[in-house]
């Protein structure tokens, strides 16, 4: 059985009660998940505590569960969205006014490249992806480190799909004007 | 697949094309075919495959967040509330009123005024004899607790002055956030509070000793600023360098001795002990702080031998063998009790 096919029939069977199986999706899926979340605040209680608000309510609700397409996508997305909630709250009550309470940060400081060449390209990509706000950062991680497709990726960030064109092309463009910035006048990227 | 399609495209348009990242996160024999095919057609195309395939490969290459301990107690926190047991328990019946009642159980929606409690919650960690432990604060600042140690904050942290509580010792790695460092916002700011002394920092590495009698503050990397916070009394400041050590005792802030080795301060992080021209009396005392021995001298002279130079060991065993070593005592142990002859 392929992966993917495995866990339609782990959802399949935890939606019917199977303690096995919700405990497969449980171990299978919660790294990814606190990854993820990571990537929107560094507050380990605060991830733990929406990772459990997650699974508990999959469990309770697991009756009125349909199939979605993508079990991963659909752990995302509900993840993302109590992560949300959990975030604005504490905002109210810090008087901050920024707008938009999920911020999105990916770092590149633990690796460690082998090659010169490699590491004058990473810090490089460290450099353009630092500059890109916070959905833009979220939507290059979901599309190049996750592999979500366009309409997954606008089931979890709750927008449409030409949306996410738009907001992809946005997040390229920036990182190509970093790229030729630091390459001089006309850079490998606009050949 | 068509390769017309891709003559022109750019770096970018390869980025956003489906079928070219399936080609490099998920390869297989035929899509490898295609894109070699593709750059020997069209070899002007060739750098731009390069380096957009090189891109999501260094992208790619970003840290991840595991805590597999966080992971499995997360696990039992669940199975805890909503596992077999539970569910033996509660008996459930085919209505769905019971699964709506354990969901009000386990997740209680917060109202403003439970919330405006939660918020001020304090949180605390606290070490035991020999114990050493990493604590993490929510904005990415790590502090390592010595033994015998506690670390107080409050839950709803953040967005005003980061402030902890600190008894014993701890090691701080604190999050820069501070963007002008000419203005200091609220928000930016990390204080430490030990008894009757306050360090307050900007981005920072340093250890705090706070044991009953003394506090002592050693500066790694970063800038710190002490005050002292006593009622009553004009209120003094210090600002340290990297490298600056102090002692504050008896309401009073020592000059900064200069160390030459700061980074000795949190060697005990890694159960390192490491003591240059160390005194007999100061070493014993960390034994009995951080590790709850009992220490009794046969002479109390003994107490202000010192080990010239270095000594650098891991473990309560190898620190006591190089002390009677090198101070020709013998240290002789029953128990948690210590007796220097």
């Amino acid at each position: 059985m392929s992966p993917p096919e495995e866990t339609e029939l782990l959802w399949r069977l935890f939606k019917r009660g199977d303690w096995e199986a919700y405990t497969k999706l449980y171990n299978q899926n919660t790294r990814l998940l606190l990854n993820y979340g990571h990537k929107f605040t560094r507050d380990r209680t605060l991830i733990e505590d929406a990772v459990h608000d997650l699974f508990i309510r999959l469990w309770t609700s697991r009756a009125n569960l349909g199939t979605p397409l993508s079990v991963k996508n659909y752990l995302y997305k509900a993840l993302r969205s109590i992560l949300f909630r959990k975030l604005e709250t504490r905002l109210r009550f810090t008087e901050m006014t920024e707008a938009d309470p999920l911020g999105f940060e990916v770092s590149f400081d633990q690796v460690l490249i082998a090659s010169e060449e490699e590491s004058a390209l990473q810090a490089k990509i460290k450099a353009a992806i630092g500059t890109l706000p916070a959905r833009q950062q979220e939507i290059v991680y979901l599309r190049f480190y996750e592999g979500f497709s366009y309409p997954e990726i606008a089931d979890i960030m709750d927008i449409t799909v030409a949306s996410t064109y738009k907001l992809l092309y946005k997040a390229l463009h920036n990182v190509e004007v970093v790229f030729t910035a630091t390459n001089g006048a006309s850079g490998p990227l606009e050949k | 697949m068509d390769f017309a399609k891709y003559a022109a495209y750019r770096v970018t348009d390869f980025l956003a094309d489906d079928d070219f990242l399936d080609g490099v996160l998920q390869p297989t024999a035929q899509t490898a075919r295609f894109w070699s095919e593709l750059a020997e057609r069209y070899p002007a195309q060739r750098e731009n495959l390069a380096l957009a395939t090189a891109l999501v490969r260094g992208y790619r290459q970003q840290d991840t967040f595991t805590d597999p301990a966080l992971q499995s107690e997360l696990w039992q926190r669940i199975s805890a509330e909503v596992g077999p047991a539970t569910q033996a328990t509660a008996r459930p019946r085919a209505g769905r009123w019971p699964v709506l009642l354990r969901v009000a159980a386990a997740v209680v929606p917060l109202g403003v005024g439970s919330f405006a409690f939660w918020y001020s919650q304090d949180q605390q960690v606290r070490t035991a004899y020999g114990e050493i432990k990493t604590v993490h604060l929510p904005d990415g600042t790590q502090v390592v607790l010595n033994g015998n140690s506690a670390l107080t904050y409050q839950r709803g942290w953040g967005h005003r002055t980061r402030q902890v509580w600190l008894r014993g010792e701890g090691f701080f790695k604190v999050t820069h956030l501070n963007q002008d460092t000419t203005k200091v916002q609220p928000g930016e700011r990390f204080v430490v509070h030990c008894r009757g002394l306050n360090v307050e920092v900007l981005g920072t590495t340093f250890n705090v000793n706070d044991r009953p009698g003394r506090v002592n503050v050693g500066l790694v990397t970063g800038k710190i600023r002490l005050t002292t916070a006593l009622p009553n009394q004009a209120p003094t400041a210090l600002t340290l360098a990297p490298g600056d050590y102090v002692e504050y005792t008896a309401q009073r802030i020592s000059p900064p001795r200069r160390l030459a080795h700061p980074e000795h301060l949190a060697t005990w992080s890694q159960r390192q002990f490491a003591f240059t021209n160390g005194r007999l009396g100061d070493i014993m005392q960390t034994l009995q702080d951080a590790y709850g021995y009992q220490v009794t001298y046969a002479h109390p002279e003994a107490a202000n031998l010192h080990i010239e130079g270095e000594i650098n060991v891991a473990g309560v065993a190898a620190l006591l063998e190089t002390v009677s070593a090198s101070l020709h005592v013998r240290i002789a142990q029953k128990g948690n009790h210590l007796v220097v002859n």
